[in-house]
C-alpha cells in the first residue's frame, strides 16, 4: 500500500472504533489496479452502492471496518483516502483593484500644501456626452451647457459625462470640488461624435476662456485637423487633458486627439497605481510624440451617476478627469502665487510619481496632489528630480520650453562661443530678432560662463546650437550639439529633426526628436 | 491616389493636393473640416458661404459641405489643410 490517509486510518482505528467515537461506516475512495478491479468490486463488503471510476481507477464506497480491512489487504489497492473529507474553500479575498475608490481618494492624497485648494475660480471645459446638472453633487457648479451636436436633446445622453464631471468637481468624489465646469456636449443619440462637433467645442473653450479642457474621448484613426485644433487651444494657455485610449495592452495604441503634441495624454492605473490592462500604450503610431504623458486613477472609479446617486466605471476616460482636477487645484495655487499655467502643464508631463513602469505605459508616472507638492512653491526642489527618483526613463525627458528673450520673448540661441585660456567657455546668448536689429549698434545679449569641468564631456561636439533648461537638474545648461539629422517617420508624415543633447551641469546626454520648425529656429 | 481617410497630415505636394480633390470630386463631394489662413483671408474669400455649416473662427477652422463642383476650391492657397469629417470618435470607458 503506497498511501493511506491519516484521517481515514483514525476512523478505523480499533480503539476509536471500540469507543464509538466515530460512526461505524465511512465513505472511502481507493485507488485500485484496473486488473484487480473486477474482483475487488465483487468481493468488497460494502454497505451501499459502489462507484467505480474506470478511467481514473478509483473506487468509492461506504464501508465498515471489515470493508476497510479488506481493502488494506488487497495488493491491487494502491491507496485509500477519506471520501467524506471536505476541501474548505477560503473566503473570497476582496482584491484591492476590485474595490472602488473615488478620484478624490487617490489623486489628492495626504497633501498639506494643497490642503484647501479645491480649484476655486478655475473653469474646466468638459467635452463629453453632457452632464446631469441636477445631480446634488454637481449642482451649482456647472457654468453653462453648450450643445455642439445640433440636436435638440439636453442633459447627459449616456451617463459618461456625469461620471467624468463628478471626478472633477463632485462635492464628495471630485478632486477639485470648488472648480466650475463648462458642459460641452458632442455626443448625441448615435454612438460616435463627429470631428466637427469637437472642433466647435474647442472653439467654445477659447471663446469662454476656460483654463483646462478634459477630453475623455478618442479614435484609433488619427485626425490631423483635430490634433491641430488641440495644439492651438493649448498654445492659448489652456491645459488640455485627453484620455490615452483603451486599446491596451498593445504598444503604439494611443488614440487621437490624445496623440496631439501639446495634449496631456493620460493613461489609466488601478488603485494600486499599476497600469490598467486596457490602457493604451505609447509611443504614438502616426507621429513621433512620446505618449502617454502621465497616468491617473482609472479602474473601478466611483463617481456621480446620471439621474442621481453614484456608480463605478473604468477607462482612461475616468483617469483624465482626475488629472484635470489635480491641474485645477495646482492652477489655483499658481494663480494665488503669481505662477503660470505653463508650469502646471510642465508638471503634468514631468512631475508624476514613478510607479516602476515603462514610459510607454504611464509616462512620467502617477499624478496626484501630494506627489506634486515637492515641485510647487520651492524652486530648489526642482533639482531633486534625479534619475533615481524619477525612474530610468525620465533622464531622457527634457524641459520643452526654450529660454526666451526678455525683450521680445523669442527663443534665445548661442551665437558666439569664446574660449578662455583657463579652459572655461563663455556662451554669448541672444535671440534672432535682437541680433537682426541691434540697438545703438549693440546686440542685447547675455554671457554665460562655463568652467572647464562643465563642458568637458561635450568637447567632441563643437557645434552648439541652442541652450535650454535641463529637465533633470533644472539649470539652463542643456545644449543641443551636433548637426541636425532630418528623419522621416513615415511617408506623408511630418518631418522632424533628431538632435544630440547634453547638459553642461548634470552631464545627462541623449537624443531628442525636435519638430522641424523649432529646429530651424535653433539652427540659425 | 491618396485616400482621404488615410490622410493624417496635410499633403506636401501639389500633386497630392490635386489627387485628393479629384478623389473628392469622384465621390460627388463630401463634408469636410478645413483650416484656413485667417490672417489673409476670410472664409467667404475661399468658398461659397452657403456651403459653410459651422465656422470656428477662433480656431480658423470650418465645417463645410462641399458640393461636387466645389471640390477644386480646396486647392486655394488660403486653405492650409483639410480632411473629411467623420463621426467615429468614441467615449473611452470600458463596457461592463
Amino acid at each position: 500500500m503506497n498511501r493511506i490517509d491519516e484521517s481515514i486510518n483514525l476512523h478505523f482505528n480499533p480503539k476509536a472504533f471500540e469507543r464509538r467515537l466515530v460512526p461505524e461506516s465511512h465513505e472511502v475512495a481507493a485507488l485500485i489496479d484496473s486488473d484487480s478491479a473486477k474482483e475487488i468490486l465483487k468481493e468488497l463488503p460494502s454497505i451501499g452502492p459502489v462507484t467505480y471510476l474506470s478511467k481514473l481507477g478509483i473506487l468509492i464506497s461506504d464501508v465498515e471496518k471489515d470493508g476497510y480491512d479488506y481493502l488494506l489487504e488487497q495488493q491491487g489497492v494502491f491507496g485509500i483516502a477519506d471520501a467524506e473529507a471536505r476541501c474548505e474553500m477560503p473566503e473570497p479575498e476582496v482584491l484591492e483593484s476590485v474595490k472602488s475608490h473615488s478620484s478624490r481618494d487617490l489623486m489628492r492624497g495626504p497633501t498639506e500644501l494643497f490642503n484647501g485648494y479645491e480649484g476655486k475660480g478655475i473653469k474646466i471645459g468638459v467635452i463629453d456626452s453632457g452632464v446631469d446638472s441636477t445631480h446634488p453633487d454637481l449642482k451649482g457648479r456647472i457654468l453653462n451647457q453648450v450643445n455642439c451636436t445640433g440636436d435638440s436633446l439636453t442633459g447627459d445622453t449616456n451617463g459618461h459625462g456625469t461620471h467624468v464631471a463628478g471626478s472633477i468637481i463632485g462635492g464628495n468624489v471630485g478632486v477639485a470640488s470648488e472648480a466650475e465646469i463648462l458642459d460641452l456636449r458632442v455626443f448625441g443619440t448615435s454612438s460616435g461624435a463627429s470631428i466637427a462637433s469637437i472642433l466647435m467645442a474647442l472653439d467654445q473653450c477659447i471663446s469662454r476662456n476656460v483654463d483646462i479642457v478634459n477630453m475623455s474621448l478618442g479614435s484609433e484613426v488619427p485626425s490631423y485637423v483635430l490634433e491641430s485644433a488641440v495644439n492651438q487651444v493649448s498654445t492659448n494657455g489652456v491645459i488640455v487633458c485627453a484620455a490615452a485610449g483603451n486599446s491596451g495592452p498593445y504598444s503604439e495604441t494611443i488614440n487621437s486627439p490624445s496623440s496631439a503634441q501639446l495634449a496631456i495624454s493620460v493613461a489609466a492605473t488601478n488603485a494600486s497605481k499599476h497600469v490598467a490592462r486596457f490602457s493604451s500604450r505609447g509611443p504614438c503610431r502616426w507621429n513621433s510624440w512620446q505618449k502617454p504623458d502621465c497616468a491617473g486613477f482609472g479602474e473601478n472609479v466611483y463617481s456621480t451617476k446620471n439621474g442621481g446617486g453614484y456608480t463605478v466605471m473604468s477607462g482612461t476616460s475616468m483617469a483624465s478627469p482626475g488629472v484635470a482636477g489635480v491641474a485645477a487645484c495646482v492652477l489655483q495655487y499658481q494663480h494665488e502665487h503669481s505662477g503660470s499655467s505653463a508650469f502646471v502643464d510642465w508638471l503634468l508631463r514631468n512631475g508624476g510619481v514613478p510607479v516602476g513602469q515603462k514610459l510607454d505605459e504611464v509616462g512620467c508616472g502617477f499624478i496626484s496632489l501630494d506627489g506634486l507638492e515637492q515641485y510647487v512653491g520651492n524652486g530648489e526642489k526642482m533639482s531633486q528630480m534625479d534619475s533615481k527618483k524619477k525612474g530610468k526613463n525620465v533622464g531622457k525627458r527634457f524641459f520643452v520650453d526654450l529660454i526666451k528673450c526678455k525683450n521680445c520673448n523669442s527663443p534665445r540661441t548661442v551665437h558666439q562661443i569664446r574660449h578662455r585660456k583657463d579652459g572655461s567657455l563663455v556662451f554669448v546668448v541672444s535671440c534672432r530678432a535682437c541680433r537682426k536689429a541691434p540697438q545703438d549698434g549693440k546686440i542685447d545679449s547675455e554671457e554665460i560662463e562655463l568652467q572647464e569641468w562643465q563642458h568637458k564631456h561635450i568637447l567632441n561636439h563643437q557645434i552648439i546650437k541652442a541652450l535650454k533648461r535641463c529637465g533633470k537638474c533644472g539649470k539652463e545648461g542643456l545644449v543641443v550639439v551636433g548637426n541636425w539629422e532630418p528623419i522621416k517617420v513615415n511617408p506623408g508624415h511630418p518631418r522632424h529633426s533628431k538632435a544630440g543633447v547634453g547638459c553642461l551641469y548634470c552631464q545627462v546626454k541623449g537624443q531628442r526628436k525636435i519638430p522641424l520648425n523649432i529646429a530651424r529656429l535653433w539652427s540659425d | 491616389m491618396v485616400k482621404t481617410s488615410d490622410m493624417t497630415v496635410p499633403p506636401s505636394s501639389l500633386f497630392d493636393d490635386f489627387s485628393r480633390c479629384l478623389n473628392l470630386f469622384e465621390n460627388g463631394g463630401s463634408v469636410i473640416n478645413l483650416k484656413y489662413d485667417s490672417e489673409k483671408y476670410s472664409i467667404e474669400d475661399l468658398l461659397d458661404r452657403t456651403w459653410v455649416q459651422k465656422e470656428m473662427k477662433l480656431l480658423s477652422m470650418a465645417n463645410v459641405a462641399i458640393p461636387k463642383h466645389g471640390c477644386f476650391c480646396l486647392l486655394h492657397p488660403g486653405i492650409l489643410f483639410w480632411e473629411e469629417d467623420r463621426d467615429d470618435v468614441q467615449l473611452l470607458h470600458e463596457e461592463e
